[in-house]
Parts: structure tokens; C-alpha cells; sequence
């Protein structure tokens, strides 16, 4: 009996050493890959300088149409204090569109998570909050605002400032949200790499992407105001 | 060349446990302070540790031949403690988790945290396993074989 229990005992003994020892061989090769797929960097294309370029066009192309407006010449029908605070405000979104720290994600030739990470939180800070939020949607709270924009030329482009600016407002959260899940195991499991595919790449891809629809945005508003100011609509 | 070997992964498998028993007592002590927690009530992650140190001198001083001669436990043993010490030094040196750095403190806790289950699981289970090695049976002392032999 003794020698029956013994038996059983080692049986036993061996068989959750092997489920330990499976367990732990599981978790370092996932380890390994973890830290692999975390690493993961991506580099310049010919499509990310492309955008890259349709940006700075879009961007000069801005400046341009902002600065036909001067004060001192005008002689249109609009309120010649609300055009020179539409102007500035457009002259500030040029700026923060083309801030270094924006600048300096697009000279450097890899990018890791870490830093496309970073490269989110810039965008957010420098072109979402500091020009789309603050410039362009302030222009649409024409009640609460301390400048009353009166003109109705101002009125007629609010809704489509405030829509445009809904919709980029919160484009790159989830990328940001997705990125930070890189910090578990889960963010490597097969639903997260059938629905993320390459998280650098495509993470990288979406902030250009949004970066370039907000410098059109911007170039949609300076060619409503270059319209406006000189005398078109 | 099997003694040799099993000498080996003795060494290793004690070097290995303090190895992780450090890292795992670093992180869990800076976790909590970052959250103003009583480092008492983390006594819970410690016991699987107590308990195989307890088991491992338990092995030594009883002479446990089938647990302390086991070349497939002490490997077990030796992997279950290597994966400790590579997340709990990933937690630590592993910049490419953005978490790593909002969390302050420059350690991952959330990756740590994640682990600790596992880690948990692994450990009772080398526990348990060793406690049913120990009631094998021990070997028939060689003056019964020799006997049963003739």
C-alpha cells in the first residue's frame, strides 16, 4: 500500500513539475516575443515624406492666403478688427504646425513606440489643442467668446470649423490608448494582432494622416478667409 | 556527467531564487509606496517564496535525495526562477513600454503586475510537486537490493 501511494505520489510529483515546467517555458518565449514586438521601429518611406511634404505645402499655402490681409488697406465690409484676429489666429496654427518638436519626429529615420507615442501627444498638444481647439473652434463660440464675432461670413463657416474640428478632436486617441496596452501580455494575443496589425506602423501612419487632414482643414479655412477679405464671397 | 550536472543546476537553482526573491521583494516594495499601501499586505505575493524555502531546506537537511537529485525538478526549479528574474529585469530595463515612464519610479508595475499571477501559480506549483516527490518512497538502501539479488 505504502509502496502503491509512493508510486502515485511520484506520479503526481512529476506530472506538475511537468505543468510548471511548460508554464514557465510558455511565459519566457512569450516574454521573448513581447519584447520583440515591443521593439518593433519604423522608419521614413517614400509615402510618409510625401505626406510630409503635402503638409509643408498646405502649410505655406496657409501663410500665403493669411497674410493678403492688411489692416491699414482694407476697405471691405467685414469687421476689419475680427478679420486681423482670424488672421492672427491663422497665423498661430502655421506656427504650431510647423513647431520643431513636431519637426524633429520627421528627421529622424526610425521611429520606436515610445516616441510615436510621443509623436501623438505633440500633435495633440501643439496642433489639436494649440490651434485647432484654441483657434479655429474658439472663432465658432460666438456667444461665449470675449470677441463677438458679428460677421455673418464668420457664421457661415461655424458649422463646418466645428464639425471638422469634432471630428480631429479625438482621431488619434485610440492610438494613443492602443499604445499604451503594449505594457501587457494581451497587447501580443491573436485578437490584438488580427485588429492592430503592426501597432508602430500603422499608429505612425494614422497621427500623418490625421496631421495632414488637419493642415488641409487649416488650408480649407485660410482660403475661406483669403475669399473673405479679399472681397470673393 | 549527470552528477556534474545536477550539482550544477542545484547551485543555479539557489542563486536563481535569491535572484528573484530581490527583484520581485524591489518591485513589489516601490509598487507599494507609489500607492501609499502597507507593505505588510503584500505578504500574500511572499508566501510561495517562504514556503519553497522552507521545502528547500526541508530537502537539504533531510537528506531528500529524490527531490534534491531530481535533475528534472532542479531544471523546473531553475526555468520557474529565470522567468521571474527576465520580467522582473524587463519591468525595470524595458523602455519601449510607454507605461513604464508615466508610471514613474522607471519600473513597469503594470507589466510586473500582470505577471504576478503567473508567477504565483508557477511557484505553488513547484510547491506541490515537491512535497509529492518528497513522499516517493525513498530508494532501497543497497544492502536490500544486493540481498533481494541472491
Amino acid at each position: 500500500m505504502k509502496k502503491i501511494l509512493g508510486e502515485y505520489s511520484q506520479i503526481l510529483g512529476y506530472t506538475f513539475t511537468g505543468l510548471v515546467f511548460g508554464l514557465s517555458c510558455f511565459i519566457i518565449f512569450l516574454n521573448f516575443y513581447h519584447f520583440k514586438e515591443v521593439g518593433t521601429t519604423v522608419g521614413k518611406t517614400n509615402y510618409t515624406n510625401d505626406l510630409y511634404t503635402k503638409v509643408q505645402e498646405n502649410i505655406n499655402q496657409t501663410r500665403t492666403n493669411a497674410s493678403v490681409y492688411d489692416i491699414n488697406g482694407y476697405s471691405g465690409p467685414e469687421n476689419g478688427y475680427e478679420m486681423l484676429s482670424i488672421q492672427s489666429r491663422l497665423m498661430l496654427c502655421v506656427d504650431s504646425f510647423s513647431d520643431a518638436e513636431i519637426k524633429s519626429f520627421f528627421e529622424k529615420d526610425q521611429l520606436s513606440l515610445p516616441e510615436i507615442y510621443e509623436f501623438q501627444s505633440v500633435y495633440q498638444r501643439k496642433v489639436i489643442n494649440g490651434c485647432i481647439v484654441k483657434q479655429l473652434y474658439d472663432i465658432t463660440s460666438i456667444e461665449g467668446s470675449d470677441i463677438k464675432f458679428t460677421s455673418n461670413k464668420v457664421k457661415m463657416i461655424a458649422p463646418f470649423v466645428k464639425l471638422e474640428s469634432a471630428a480631429l478632436i479625438k482621431r488619434t486617441e485610440y492610438v494613443a490608448k492602443n499604445i499604451k496596452n503594449n505594457s501587457s501580455y494581451f497587447f501580443s494575443n491573436k485578437d490584438a494582432k488580427e485588429n492592430v496589425f503592426d501597432i508602430a506602423k500603422d499608429s505612425y501612419y494614422e497621427i500623418l494622416l490625421a496631421y495632414k487632414d488637419a493642415s488641409e482643414f487649416l488650408l480649407e479655412v485660410s482660403k475661406w478667409y483669403y475669399n473673405v477679405v479679399g472681397g470673393r464671397v | 556527467m549527470r552528477q556534474i550536472f545536477n550539482s550544477l543546476f542545484s547551485f543555479l537553482k539557489l542563486l536563481l531564487f535569491f535572484s528573484a526573491l530581490s527583484l520581485t521583494l524591489f518591485i513589489i516594495v516601490q509598487m507599494y509606496q507609489r500607492l501609499g499601501k502597507n507593505i505588510l499586505s503584500s505578504i500574500k505575493v511572499f508566501i510561495p517564496y517562504l514556503l519553497i524555502f522552507a521545502l528547500f531546506i526541508i530537502n537539504i537537511f533531510a537528506r531528500q535525495n529524490s527531490v534534491t537529485k531530481n535533475i528534472f525538478y532542479n531544471i523546473t526549479c531553475c526555468l520557474v526562477f529565470a522567468t521571474v528574474v527576465v520580467v522582473a529585469l524587463r519591468a525595470i530595463l524595458d523602455n519601449n513600454m510607454v507605461l513604464k515612464a508615466q508610471l514613474g519610479r522607471n519600473i513597469n508595475f503594470n507589466f510586473f503586475d500582470y505577471f504576478i499571477p503567473f508567477m504565483k501559480t508557477m511557484l505553488y506549483g513547484l510547491c506541490l510537486s515537491n512535497v509529492f516527490l518528497m513522499f516517493n518512497g525513498r530508494s532501497k538502501p543497497k544492502k536490500e537490493i544486493a540481498e533481494q539479488i541472491d
